[in-house]
């Protein structure tokens, strides 16, 4: 397997992080042709190949996808059942073959290791935003400044309600000088 | 015991059973309240509705600051309270006495209602008009685009409702068509009611707050 190991190693330090350019649930994902269009040159390059076959046994279908090393033969290879799911509004050929796209891309991704952009929801990275302070247009607090001038509302109150930018903060600073 | 303005509709409920002086409504609310007197046990309730409204709260603010033209108002967080109510106006400044509500979706917006869509927030204004003295008050609806997080969770979530592997693109535009407003002008984003003041409403608040307060007592000392 020396062959083959040595070169997914080179394989895989040259690959780049494929970016998700498809928008799906909530999260972008590479899609197959993506996936392809980055690949295949330098899996080429490298001396590698891959090929993907459907399988039934037992009345269930199996994807096994099979990655190996033109000149030496060496090959490694991952099965992996297909769960046959009905999808609402398909018919079971359409069911079946949207269930095939979906594995084949983890599958293949997963035996090549590659790297996708970071999932922000898959993975459970996903990382609840902190309560962020609302920012406030330019149009908005001239109508604080004013109302601060009138002494019915406080800078401190306008900077612990508000993110101001440092622009913004500038001329606050500007205008108390003034006063 | 005293009731949150947020809660009051609650309480002004009709009952339905003759000879009854509480609803249903109101006794399950005082229920809650005795739970949590006594046993610590608080309801917390939160929804993606409410997240919402969370979230986008000092937008709905700004946009009715400059929709209504007002010099500059801002959310107050003052907590009030009498011997019969308590609450935290959103907006409490010498202009003008606020509460906001940020509709979930295009849907929930009362684009065509001529009167307040719902008696419960009429309620809840009467309650923070006693509170802070005030005489005139406003419910303002607002439709705000939902954060972009919870957007994606609600396609999400349909696609999931269909048994949908792949994004379909359809849905996903159906679903944001509801959520994201940029194409409607501001001022048709906000639709507002303003409420006067009325004495024999907030009598009739005092007279079922201490219905209630009757209520609760009894259920102390029995549970």
């Amino acid at each position: 397997m020396k062959h083959l190991f040595k070169s997914l190693a080179d394989f895989q330090q040259e690959v780049p992080v494929i970016h998700k350019g498809t928008q799906g649930f909530g999260y972008s994902y590479a899609d197959l042709p993506a996936i392809f269009e980055k690949i295949n040159p330098l899996l080429k390059k490298h001396g590698l190949g891959f090929t993907q076959l459907l399988n039934s046994k037992d009345g269930e279908n199996y994807l096994v996808t099979v990655l190996f090393h033109v000149e030496s033969g060496e090959s490694i290879e991952s099965t992996t059942l297909i769960p046959q799911v009905e999808l609402k509004g398909m018919n079971s050929y359409q069911s079946f073959g949207s269930g095939c796209t979906y594995f084949r891309r983890y599958c293949l991704s997963s035996i090549c290791g590659l790297v996708t952009d970071k999932d922000t929801d898959a993975s459970g990275e996903q990382v609840k935003d902190e309560p962020k302070k609302p920012t406030i247009d330019n149009k908005r607090l001239g109508k604080a400044i004013e109302t601060i001038s009138a002494g019915k509302y406080t800078k401190e109150e306008l900077l612990v309600n508000f993110s101001l930018t440092e622009a913004q903060l500038k001329m606050i600073e500007a205008i108390e000088l003034l006063i | 015991m005293k009731v949150r303005c947020s809660q009051i509709g609650k309480i002004m409920a009709t009952p339905r059973k003759a000879g009854e002086v509480l609803s249903e409504t109101a006794k399950t609310y005082v229920h809650d309240l005795v739970l949590e007197e006594k046993y610590g046990i608080k309801k917390e309730f939160s929804s993606r509705y409410t997240d919402k409204g969370n979230e986008v709260e000092e937008i709905g603010i700004a946009l009715v600051n400059e929709v209504l033209n007002y010099k500059f108002i801002y959310k107050n967080y003052e907590f009030f309270e009498n011997e019969w109510v308590k609450g935290t106006p959103d907006v409490n400044t010498d202009e003008v006495l606020l509460d906001v509500k940020c509709s979930w979706d295009a849907t929930t917006f009362p684009f065509f209602d001529t009167e307040v869509p719902n008696k419960d927030y009429y309620y809840q204004l009467q309650g923070y008009m006693w509170l802070t003295g005030k005489q005139e008050s406003i419910l303002a609806y607002c439709l705000i685009n939902t954060p972009f997080q919870m957007v994606e969770d609600e396609i999400r979530r349909a696609h999931w409702k269909f048994n949908l592997i792949e994004e379909n693109t359809e849905l996903r535009k159906e679903v944001e068509s509801k959520h994201i407003f940029d194409h409607i002008p501001e001022h048709k984003r906000v639709k507002y009611w303003f409420i006067r003041r009325d004495e024999s409403v907030i009598e009739k608040i005092k007279e079922r707050v201490e219905l209630c307060r009757e209520y609760y007592n009894l259920l102390m000392k029995t549970i």
